[in-house]
């Protein structure tokens, strides 16, 4: 596997790849603890203000438990179909598996403006637009892929014979899924639920068209802000958000180093 | 039907299940895995199932367990038809090969599965059985590890210990010490067989490794293509195998080519390429005169005598020290001829000198001779 | 040693395992399992899509309404800035990211694992955080100003932002990690050994990788830059936020048809156009690679 050095010019460039990658994102740290009032980096000075300034705005807090219904919820719906789908593929040849993949397909490769338009004249007619609901159900459109692909991942790792074991040892095959299958394999659906909920909170033009006037989540706030002022608050709220995901991103760490049968 | 001597060993609780095979069947598409298999097994009985791969005793195994059903045929345990029976109402426990042990439970939780899913017992007996049981298999006071920090040997062991928890009355093996060292391998023979004994369940044991099946049986049984090739005790299988197929397989074994000259019954005329000519008893049925046939011997049963005494001739091509013996390897007409023998007997004996070989005509065999050449 | 992984065993029609014996129960589970699913992406997703697409347009106009579209110089002009962006993307993050995964393939694994790290992270970062560090980057306050300034190179403030370069930087930035990961795990099935057996045989190392490796890539590279091109096809928010007027891109444009212009119909006249160019490529993509590989289907 050493059959290739990686040379100090092939090094240079990931250095510099990885700088342009995060040397932006730090930036954007950096310019939320500025005491400065408009954009300028290096920041003058160090303040919480902004922070001050969000967290006591009752429209940000609003927004941010907004994002949180949406996303728990459209983990939760994720999970509830997309664990008995991957069931189905692992497990089992069935008659149609195209069709099938083409679903999945066609729901991780939509593009977002057409699910957003067709679903909120879908929704005129029942009723669903503007509701924490609706908005969470066509999110879950777009996280049952995460879903169905980590806890397949997982299903396929699985040994079989550990439910065959629990069988022989007395348990009904229902429960050998139940105690023995789902919390080996639960690794995967934590995984895929995480990626659910994140897709979901970072979400915009679904959310726009759904559930973007009174009441809108954090990344329909996020974007009026961004095209609208010119302060460091919107710095602030986008380091909230890039808090939340690393500790998603550590949490999924923590799970798949604990489970150890996912891969990178 | 089949069905072997009860001579078995007498335990203290005889706890285990007969069980018999009736006409088993089984096909996978178009492959018949399991052909008409019909067997007897003695209540507390220790079976092997012996056979390469394809040979159809991991397809009897997973009868046994319910994992799949039989098309044809019928099990029976204790003179019950359970063919049809599920997995988890047999009233049995399995040890697999790759332990199967549930990953995200301490051994305590893993050992107690089978109390908890069959039986209402109270939480106190349930650990003073889940304790006993750990220290049958030496493994006492292991209860809140978790199987990822334990090594494969005891890893084997909780695998038993959950196995054997619930007093089974029969015990499932599927080649249970493949994947440990030789040495562990062979400690852990030792140790299941003592469990059988204290135990008493029919243990029902598949493995590929002859040496396993011949150490710790009461019974082997040979099997070959979905089909019993020969069943009985370690002893009538080595000393008195059926047929090529079963001498080849169950430890070293002379089997030098020829024809048939002649023969009954009871004794047939083999001839050698080069001329030699020897007669052997019969196994089934005569041999048509001109068929190609081999002859059986086991090395142990030869022994080297001088020429004029001697059934067969050979040249010595190799003499190889086994430690508490020799063998000698002698070639003859183009095949080889091995004898194990003792330090005094190869006394002066020399690579490229021709000597005798004898040997009890009892303990040798005639049998038919599969396709291939010498 | 583990036991044969047997979801599917050796032998044709049965399976080994716990499993309902009749036929019917099958079927019933089988529904059981897959009925959620379906229903939810159909009723979600297939539904609002075709019905959409049917209200919009109708009957005999439907012809006459497409060429029109297809005819008008705006959308033309939208349409090419799309595949313009869309395709420079592709390739520029395809020539950063190549060098990166191979770096990755054959790095050893403490610098593997620290490098992934640091790639998958902004994986995880929002669009508009992302590209939002960008307008800070270079807008006329931002610090490549600041630079040029002090080393003197201008003497007034560049506009960098809103333009084609602009937009192009920023979304190779939100690209870069998928292609790279991407390319890395195709790179992973390229058995190594290949190298070695043609460095035996003589040849050198640049040999060896434009013989050997490269070739046996270019699936990979397919793969990558079809699912990067698709992606890139149907994105908002970095032309929204980066570009100016003739950088915008058809998300863009059917946002303001369907929100501002209540133009509907031209709206799904557009969408299906999208719709139907990133459904050939992705027929193609599956056909290279089989994409319910993804999801353990074989």
């Amino acid at each position: 596997m050493e059959t290739y050095k990686i040379t100090f010019s092939m090094n240079i460039l990931v250095v510099c790849v990885l700088f342009f990658l995060l040397f932006p994102v730090l930036v954007v740290v950096a310019i939320s603890f500025s005491s400065a009032e408009f954009l300028s980096f290096p920041p003058p000075g160090l303040s919480l203000r902004w922070y001050q300034e969000i967290f006591s705005s009752l429209d940000w807090v609003a927004s941010f438990w907004i994002t949180i219904k949406v996303g728990a919820l459209t983990a939760f719906f994720s999970v509830l179909v997309g664990v008995p789908a991957a069931f189905a593929i692992i497990r089992h040849n069935f008659f149609g598996k195209d069709m099938f993949n083409a679903l999945i397909l066609s729901a991780l490769i939509t593009p977002p403006i057409i699910k957003a338009m067709s679903i909120y004249l879908f929704y005129v007619q029942l009723g669903l637009n503007n509701t924490i609901l609706g908005l969470a159900l066509a999110h879950t459109v777009s996280g049952i892929p995460f879903v169905v692909i980590n806890t397949a991942a997982s299903l396929k790792n699985f040994d079989l014979n550990l439910e065959r074991a629990a069988c022989v040892h007395g348990a009904h095959p229902m429960q050998a899924i139940l105690k023995i299958t789902l919390p080996v394999v639960s690794a995967g659906v934590m995984v895929g639920a995480v990626f659910a909920f994140m897709q979901s909170a970072q979400e915009l033009i679904v959310s726009i068209f759904v559930l973007g006037t009174v009441d809108r989540p954090l990344s329909v706030k996020l974007w009026e802000g961004v095209q609208v002022s010119t302060d460091p608050s919107i710095a602030a709220a986008s380091t909230v958000l890039i808090g939340v995901a690393l500790l998603s991103f550590i949490m999924v760490a923590l799970i798949k180093r604990r489970d150890g049968s996912l891969a990178p | 039907m089949l069905s072997m001597d009860t001579d078995t060993p007498h335990p203290e609780e005889n706890s285990g299940a007969s069980v018999r095979l009736d006409a088993l069947r089984k096909s996978f598409g178009f492959v018949r895995a399991v052909n008409d298999v019909s067997l007897d097994i003695p209540a507390g009985s220790f079976v092997s199932f012996l056979g390469p791969s394809g040979s159809g005793k991991t397809t009897t195994l997973n009868l046994l367990a319910g994992f799949i059903t039989p098309e044809a045929g019928e099990i029976l345990f204790d003179g019950a038809p359970i063919s049809h029976q599920p997995t988890h109402k047999r009233g049995i426990g399995m040890v697999f090969q790759s332990y199967a042990l549930f990953p995200h439970m301490t051994v305590f939780d893993n050992v107690a599965f089978p109390l908890k899913m069959r039986s209402e017992m109270e939480k106190s007996q349930m650990r003073k059985r889940v304790a006993e049981t750990l220290a049958m298999v030496q493994l006492a006071g292991y209860q809140d590890r978790y199987p990822r920090q334990l090594s494969g040997g005891q890893q084997q062991r909780v695998a038993m210990a959950r196995a054997l928890v619930a007093q089974p009355r029969l015990l499932l093996m599927d080649e249970p010490l493949g994947a440990l060292d030789k040495k562990l391998r062979d400690q852990m023979q030792i140790e299941i067989k003592n469990i059988h004994r204290r135990v008493g369940s029919t243990f029902v044991y598949v493995t590929h490794d002859q040496n396993e099946a011949l150490t710790m049986s009461d019974f082997i049984v040979v099997m070959r293509d979905g089909a019993i090739a020969q069943a009985g005790t370690p002893q009538e299988l080595y000393d008195f195998p059926a047929d090529e197929f079963v001498a080849d397989f169950l430890g070293g074994a002379n089997l030098i080519k020829g024809r048939i000259v002649s023969g009954d019954a009871k004794r047939q005329q083999i001839v050698l390429d080069d001329g030699q000519n020897v007669v052997a008893p019969t196994t089934g049925m005569p041999l048509q005169a001109g068929t190609t046939a081999s002859l059986f011997l086991r090395p142990e049963g030869v022994s080297l005598v001088p020429l004029e005494r001697s059934k067969i001739s050979a040249e010595v091509v190799e003499i190889v020290y086994m430690g508490s013996a020799f063998r000698v390897i002698a070639s003859v007409s183009q095949q080889v001829i091995s004898a194990m023998v003792s330090r005094e007997d190869i006394a002066g004996l020399q690579i490229g000198s021709k000597v005798g070989f004898n040997w009890e005509e009892e303990r040798s065999r005639v049998f038919a001779s599969e396709a291939g050449a010498p | 040693m583990n036991a044969l992984n047997d979801n599917h065993p050796p032998h044709a029609s049965d399976k080994v395992g716990p499993r309902w014996r009749i036929f019917p129960k099958t079927d019933i589970k089988l529904f059981l399992l897959l009925a959620p699913i379906t229903l939810l992406i159909v009723v979600f997703l297939i539904i609002p899509i075709v019905i959409m697409f049917n209200k919009a347009v109708s009957g005999d106009e439907i012809l006459a309404a497409y060429i029109e579209v297809l005819r008008s110089p705006v959308y033309i002009n939208v349409f090419m800035t799309t595949l313009k962006i869309a395709t420079m993307t592709t390739v520029l993050t395809l020539i950063l990211g190549y060098p990166v995964a191979f770096a990755l393939r054959f790095g050893k694994p403490k610098y593997r694992a620290i490098v992934l790290m640091l790639i998958v992270l902004p994986y995880w970062l929002d669009f508009i955080v992302r590209s939002y560090s960008w307008m800070i980057l270079l807008g006329r306050r931002g610090i490549v100003n600041e630079a040029l300034l002090w080393l003197g190179l201008v003497d007034r403030p560049v506009k960098l932002l809103y333009s084609l370069g602009s937009v192009v930087t920023g979304m190779v930035q939100i690209m870069l990690p998928m292609m790279i990961l991407t390319l890395f795990a195709a790179m992973l099935r390229i058995d190594a050994k290949l190298m070695d057996a043609a460095n035996i045989h003589g040849a050198n190392r640049w040999k060896s990788f434009t013989r050997v490796f490269m070739p046996l890539s270019l699936p990979g590279v397919y793969g990558a830059s079809l699912l990067v091109f698709v992606t890139a096809l149907g994105f908002y928010i970095t032309p929204a936020l980066l570009g100016g007027p003739s950088e915008t891109m058809i998300s863009q444009s059917m946002l303001l048809l369907a929100s501002e212009l209540l133009d509907w119909k031209t709206a799904s006249i557009a969408g299906t156009l999208l719709l139907f160019v990133t459904t050939i490529l992705v027929l193609i993509y599956n056909r290279l690679f089989s994409i319910d590989r993804l999801w353990g289907g074989e």
